[in-house]
């Protein structure tokens, strides 16, 4: 039996045919379902921003204000659901887009220096900034500034940095899809040639492994740093300030935005685009972990959308509700680290210096 | 052809063409040459070593620790040179005594670089300081003018059974439920493996999954017997290479396969290489060799004490493994007596381990979230082995008691995904963990296995 395989071995990994591992199919369909449909929607709701800032600055009034900080609300939200994916152009050089676009928390410190001081505010020195200085967090302080209106109808320099930081958003979004896009940077290549030409990827179960590891990451950080810091947990003082988009009071739903896009990988579903995430991979290999997820994500989504009020102030008046979020994470976080990277393959007990 | 020059003495005693231990010297120290190399090729030895903040140590072994600076490089180029000087058979003692230590020290730094072929090579390494095995074809014999081709038959004896045992009880191991009736884990490694060109689809097939588990039962519990049964021998041969190939390309396992090919030749005739030779028409001239069979005769026989000495390390060989009949549970799900018991690829675990911290004064509670301070390698290998999340419970205590803190306790909240089955709880975390001695005692806080 064994002797009749090893004709069949005629070649390592790299130069073999692409191979029918449904682990493949799967990224493949990750890739064309909700990934790129993900960063799509990332670009275009930034461009959205930027057209709505550059409206609300050529005639600053209430309306216009309220219609960019909507712009800006809904641009949150395929940003939170791509931020699982914080790898590859996300996160390393030479673009390493993700801080540039989401710094948090906010450094009011720094932002009121920028807008204080006298250099000129464009797109292109704005692209020159500090991170803490650019990107989704910087436009939400300006947006939701005490007497907001007030201030860009009185003082020209905000709407200057707001038509600046908006335009510099876009153009990272673009830059990063195009990292992404087949057509352009095709990183998604990198991830669908693993072990077959990749340059970032050696293996194919590296490449699932990243993806699936993400996923668990995301849980972990959302109650570490989204949560428990926020909590206190750790240094029984609490500490709103450390929060997540804290001056508009979408924490909370930054966070559901966050399991929203841990959910289109479990499920492969995006945006009303159905395709095969690791459940239907998972599935073939005889397990449903479906309704594991599915409730842990409930009690997740259920206990987060019973905080009363925005995190920041849920915290102070009513931290047993905060603390009841971190439990159903946690439970969400072990099917994803357990049960499914361990049905997936892609994490087993020994590697090349772990022989067995 | 060499000829043995006296069967007076005990079967231990008895003279052996010293070839085949020559030959085996050459093929274990040329491995470890390439062993040692592949730890600067693939860069493991900042991130196993170096980069870790805290370090798994042994119980007893805690003062062994990675040397500083580029001390950790140095050590693995000492470990190289001294791997070839093995190979070559130059300054042959200086060489084993140095690579046995240096490659013991490096085991006992980090429970989470346990692998049980590096175990092996430790005991192959501590039985080779005190054997002869450079007598022939070496720099040492050469250098003396050559050097009668004969050695005492305990010194290919004690290989054989060192090989042996750990067949044997490898086989053994594999007699469980989930080995022989689910093919677990390898059905679930050989799904992760359908990506591999040719053979891909072929890795989910079921019936293969239960050919190999057989098989490779089958194979541990026997191979040493076929390759010492001359006709059989070519044969049996001829399957470990197959089958070691096989698990060379299936499994990155480093280099236990080439070791236990190596290591089959033990169970040759003394003289095989130089058959080997004779068929192949290699000649040398015997100067080269190291090779005079008028030279003066040179002690044969095993000291008492080295035969005291290897009795009891086979006696200690054969009560580590079956140690675990000891404690109660399966040793696959607690591991309690897994390691240096040749348990070798019969468990596949995921896991998830968070440790709560509470301080009675002043009252306070952390989360830890272990991926802060260990490495990747170290977290994976913690998630799943209650011993090491016992050990970094304790870790944790200390930390936190040098801080000032009293009173504090450590809980641990770890759930695992053993063989294909759901995940569930294995850690009790009503238990203090920073309360229960280190020790070899049974830990009553692992949750038995339930089954689905």
């Amino acid at each position: 039996m064994l002797l009749a395989l090893l004709p069949l071995w005629t070649c390592g990994e790299e130069g073999g045919a692409a191979s029918g591992d449904l682990r493949r199919q799967t990224l493949e369909s990750l890739g064309e379902s909700v990934i790129m449909p993900m960063y799509r929607d990332v670009e275009q709701t930034a461009g959205e921003l930027d057209a709505a800032a550059k409206a609300f600055c050529a005639t600053p009034d209430s309306a216009g204000l309220d219609a960019t900080r909507d712009a800006w609300w809904s641009a949150r939200r395929p940003w939170k659901m791509a931020e699982v994916l914080a790898f590859g152009p996300y996160a390393e050089e030479p673009v390493r887009l993700g801080p540039k676009m989401d710094f948090w928390p906010a450094r009011e410190d720094t932002l009121r220096g920028v807008l204080e001081g006298d250099a000129a505010l464009t797109a292109e020195s704005v692209s020159g900034l500090g991170a803490a200085s650019r990107g989704y967090p910087a436009i939400e302080w300006l947006l939701y500034a005490d007497d907001a209106l007030e201030g860009f109808e009185g003082e020209p320099r905000r709407c200057e940095y707001l038509v600046a930081l908006t335009e510099d958003l876009a153009t990272n979004a673009r830059l990063l899809r195009e990292a992404w896009d087949p057509e352009a940077g095709d990183y998604l290549g990198e991830l669908l040639r693993a072990g077959e030409g990749s340059e970032a990827f050696d293996t194919l179960p590296m490449a699932v492994g990243e993806v699936a590891n993400r996923m668990a990451f995301m849980c972990e950080n959302i109650r570490k740093d989204k949560l428990n810091t926020v909590l206190g947990a750790d240094t029984t003082v609490i500490q709103p300030e450390l929060a997540e988009s804290r001056f508009s009071g979408r924490s909370a739903q930054d966070i559901l935005d966050n399991l929203a896009g841990v959910e289109a990988l479990f499920t492969g579903e995006y945006g009303g685009q159905e395709g095969e995430g690791f459940a239907d991979y998972v599935a073939r290999r005889g397990m449903d972990l479906e309704p594991a997820f599915q409730s842990a994500l409930a009690d997740a989504t259920g206990a987060l959308e019973a905080l009363p009020g925005p995190l920041t102030e849920a915290v102070e008046q009513d931290p047993a509700a905060v603390e009841a979020t971190l439990e159903p994470l946690r439970q969400l976080q072990r099917v994803i680290q357990t049960d499914m990277i361990g049905a997936l393959g892609v994490q087993t007990s020994f590697n090349d210096n772990d022989g067995d | 052809m060499f000829k043995p020059a006296s069967t007076t003495t005990t079967a231990i005693d008895v003279p052996i063409d010293a070839a085949s231990l020559a030959a085996f010297r050459a093929l274990f120290g040329g491995l470890m040459v390439v062993s040692v190399a592949r730890f600067f090729i693939y860069g493991w030895i900042e991130p196993l070593y170096i980069e870790p903040v805290y370090h798994f140590t042994y119980l007893g072994f805690g003062w062994v620790r990675p040397w500083p600076g580029w001390g950790m490089y140095l050590h693995f180029v000492v470990m190289g040179v001294a791997a070839l000087g093995v190979a070559l058979g130059a300054f042959y003692r200086v060489s084993a005594v140095v690579f046995f230590l240096s490659f013991t020290y490096v085991e006992l730094l980090d429970k989470t670089t346990y692998l049980n072929h590096y175990v092996l090579v430790s005991l192959l390494a501590l039985l080779l300081v005190f054997m002869p095995a450079h007598r022939v074809w070496s720099v040492d014999a050469w250098r003396a003018g050559g050097r009668r081709p004969e050695v005492g038959a305990w010194t290919v004896n004690s290989l054989r059974a060192q090989v042996g045992l750990v067949y044997l009880f490898a086989g053994i191991a594999k007699l469980n439920a989930d080995w022989l009736l689910e093919a677990q884990p390898l059905r679930l490694w050989l799904a992760a493996r359908t990506h591999l060109p040719g053979v891909g689809p072929l890795m989910d097939e079921v019936w293969l999954a239960y050919g190999m588990s057989w098989a490779g039962t089958l194979y541990d519990l026997t191979i040493p017997l076929w390759l010492l049964w001359r006709p059989s021998r070519p044969w049996a041969f001829a399957s470990v290479v197959v089958f070691h190939v096989m698990t060379w390309l299936l499994f990155p396992i480093g280099i236990f396969p080439w070791l236990m090919i190596a290591s089959a030749t033990l169970f040759f005739e003394p003289e095989w290489p130089r058959r080997l030779a004779a068929w192949l028409r290699l000649r040398w001239p015997s100067r080269l060799s190291g090779e005079r069979s008028d030279a003066p005769e040179e002690p044969i026989a095993c000291p008492r004490w080295l035969l005291g000495g290897l009795a009891l390390l086979f006696v200690l060989q054969v009560a580590a493994p079956l140690r675990h009949l000891a404690w109660p549970g399966s040793v696959n799900w607690t591991e309690e007596g897994f390691r240096f018991s040749w348990r070798v690829m019969l468990i596949e675990k995921t896991g998830m381990v968070e440790f709560e911290v509470n301080a009675r004064e002043p009252a306070r509670r952390w989360t830890i979230y272990p991926r802060d301070e260990l490495t990747a390698l170290q977290h994976r290998m913690m998630s799943t082995q209650p011993d090491l999340i016992h050990q970094y419970a304790h870790h944790l205590a200390a930390h936190f008691r040098s801080q000032g803190f009293e009173g504090v306790e450590v809980r641990a909240h770890g759930w695992v995904a053993y063989n294909g089955r759901p995940s569930q709880r294995f850690i009790d975390p009503a238990v203090d963990l920073a309360a229960e001695p280190l020790g070899f005692q049974h830990k009553d806080w692992i949750l038995p296995l339930r089954e689905p």
